[in-house]
């Protein structure tokens, strides 16, 4: 008798009772993980004085700008070789080449996003920009404040970055250039409105009814995807996307490439970041290898890529891996005391 | 705190989307224990590796249910926590074995005549990474490329892993099958 392998599997595996899952627990779980994404640096304690500030606001207490406090500067940080922004949940950040206790930063979360000129967060529903500098601007001082703060999006091919805002009760996206500290465009959406990608200017905003491309210099909008298409990232004119392709696409003006909806592209759309040390190329030409296999990975705001792996007897470390050469240099150990290692902005 | 959190966040989680989640939960939950099974060798693992992927699945549910096979996501990370990659570190990742043939001289899963009980015993020793190519590939019927995608590497990778596995279990079942021990 031949054995075939796929019998033995089939009938063995086919013959296990699966135990009922527990799902309470998994959504339980589910919560937690979420809020901690949410809440970085600062747990439960945090969310709750945002619930709190956001209560005030709303019950009509005549004052219905979020304050700043705990906003102080943090003192000089140095962003010359990317943000380098990773974060042991609840304990400490590493950022610019320097570490903070969880609670100094504590308004920083994965819905923030690194920019080359910092990072761009929503403080009591208004975006912000933690600089180099260590201080914190205010990028729309006459927003409101309230729940629409969709996670901001930053260019690869210029100083841009699309962040949601509230003015006069209508929620709006807008493209502001940080080098000239001025807003590009703004454009009115509706409140379930998601950014999904900025590139060369145009931004892919996504609702339940699909995707559309918004040109931030002509204005035009076009659909882009229906809803069961999702855009992983667009970087330099190649869209890395998940489920149907979008419908025309040799009509539209850019590369397509499907992957996982939680990969990333490099700055020049050349390979796909995947949870590995191998990106695979988007254009046919040959694969980047790091030299260091770890566990997560991010793109850093210079183009390079921070890798973080569990490290013998405890905690991880972290590694800036250059590209296309894969050379990794040791940034150094990341405690891991709240869990896995996280990257300001990488929210999968 | 966290547990008001936690029932702030529950009296509102009932709505259409988390119960698509909970549908998505029950349809594939039985399916991904069996492959976590197979790829762990024992059930507690399984479910452990199960409900830390269900987990991650929830908290992005919103992004991840309109892709195509949001299963493949729940499977990745299943797979990916068995073998080690979270738990043991990457520095106890496992290397790859010496194959006893020649990468692709094994092209079939024709692993000729022997015991059945015996190949799965076989299965059952095959290095975690190595196993869950075999799983992927001859129970889950995935392609090199899904394989590849499940488990970060690439397909050519997978090739020389399966091409190995199979060496090793025609090897390891007929030992078994002549009464060799494990």
């Amino acid at each position: 008798m031949t054995t075939d392998l796929r019998d033995v599997l089939h009938d063995r595996l086919d013959a296990v009772v699966a135990p009922v899952g527990d799902l309470d627990g998994v959504r339980a779980s589910g919560r937690r993980l979420r809020r901690r994404r949410r809440i970085v640096a600062g747990g439960g304690v945090v969310l709750a004085s945002v619930l709190v500030i956001g209560a005030l606001g709303y019950a009509g207490s005549g004052d219905d700008r979020p304050t700043d406090r705990g906003l102080e500067p943090v003192g000089p940080m140095d962003f010359d070789q990317g943000l380098r922004a990773y974060a042991d949940p609840g304990h400490e950040i590493h950022l610019g080449g320097r570490t903070f206790p969880s609670t100094r930063l504590d308004y920083l979360d994965t819905d923030a996003a690194a920019t080359p000129y910092g990072v761009v967060f929503y403080a009591g529903g208004r975006p912000r920009l933690l600089q180099e500098t260590g201080k914190v601007a205010d990028l729309e001082p006459d927003a409101e404040g309230t729940d629409f703060h969709p996670t901001a999006k930053v260019d690869a091919q210029g100083p841009l970055v699309a962040y949601g805002v509230t003015i006069d009760g209508q929620a709006e996206v807008v493209v502001r250039d940080l080098d000239s500290d001025e807003v590009v465009a703004r454009h009115d959406v509706s409140r379930d409105t998601v950014i999904d990608a900025l590139d060369g200017g145009t931004v892919f905003l996504r609702t339940d009814a699909g995707t559309t491309t918004w040109d931030t210099v002509t204005g035009q909008v076009d659909p882009f995807a229906g809803p069961k298409t999702r855009v992983a990232d667009v970087r330099n004119g190649v869209v890395l996307y998940d489920g149907p392709e979008p419908a025309d696409p040799d009509t539209l003006p850019f590369f397509l490439v499907k992957g996982a909806i939680d990969a990333q592209l490099t700055y020049d759309g050349s390979h796909v970041l995947s949870w590995s040390n191998r990106l695979e190329p988007t254009d046919g030409g040959r694969p980047i290898v790091l030299d260091v296999k770890a566990t997560f990975y991010a793109v850093d705001t210079d183009g390079s890529i921070l890798a973080a792996g569990f490290a013998r007897g405890g905690g991880a470390v972290v590694h800036d891996c250059e590209v296309p050469s894969g050379e990794c240099t040791e940034l150094g150990p990341l405690t891991t005391k709240g869990g896995d290692p996280m990257f300001i902005g990488v929210d999968m | 705190m966290d547990a008001l959190a936690d029932r702030a966040e529950q009296d509102a989680a009932t709505t259409p989307v988390t119960e698509e989640f909970d549908e998505f939960f029950r349809a594939t939950w039985p399916r991904l224990f069996r492959t976590a099974y197979a790829v762990a060798g024992d059930a507690a693992s399984a479910e452990d590796a199960l409900q830390v992927a269900y987990a991650r699945a929830y908290a992005s549910w919103r992004r991840i249910r309109s892709v195509d096979h949001p299963e493949a996501y729940v499977r990745r990370i299943v797979v990916n926590e068995i073998i080690g990659t979270r738990r043991r570190g990457w520095w106890q990742r496992e290397r790859p074995h010496a194959s006893p043939e020649p990468p692709g001289s094994v092209a079939s899963p024709e692993l000729g005549v022997v015991d059945r009980a015996a190949v799965w015993e076989a299965v059952r020793t095959l290095p975690p990474r190595q196993r869950a190519v075999i799983v992927l590939r001859y129970y889950e019927d995935l392609s090199e490329q899904e394989i590849a995608a499940a488990l970060g590497c690439s397909a050519g990778t997978v090739k020389s892993q399966a091409s190995a596995a199979l060496a090793n279990l025609r090897r390891r079942a007929a030992e078994l099958s002549n009464g060799e021990p494990a």
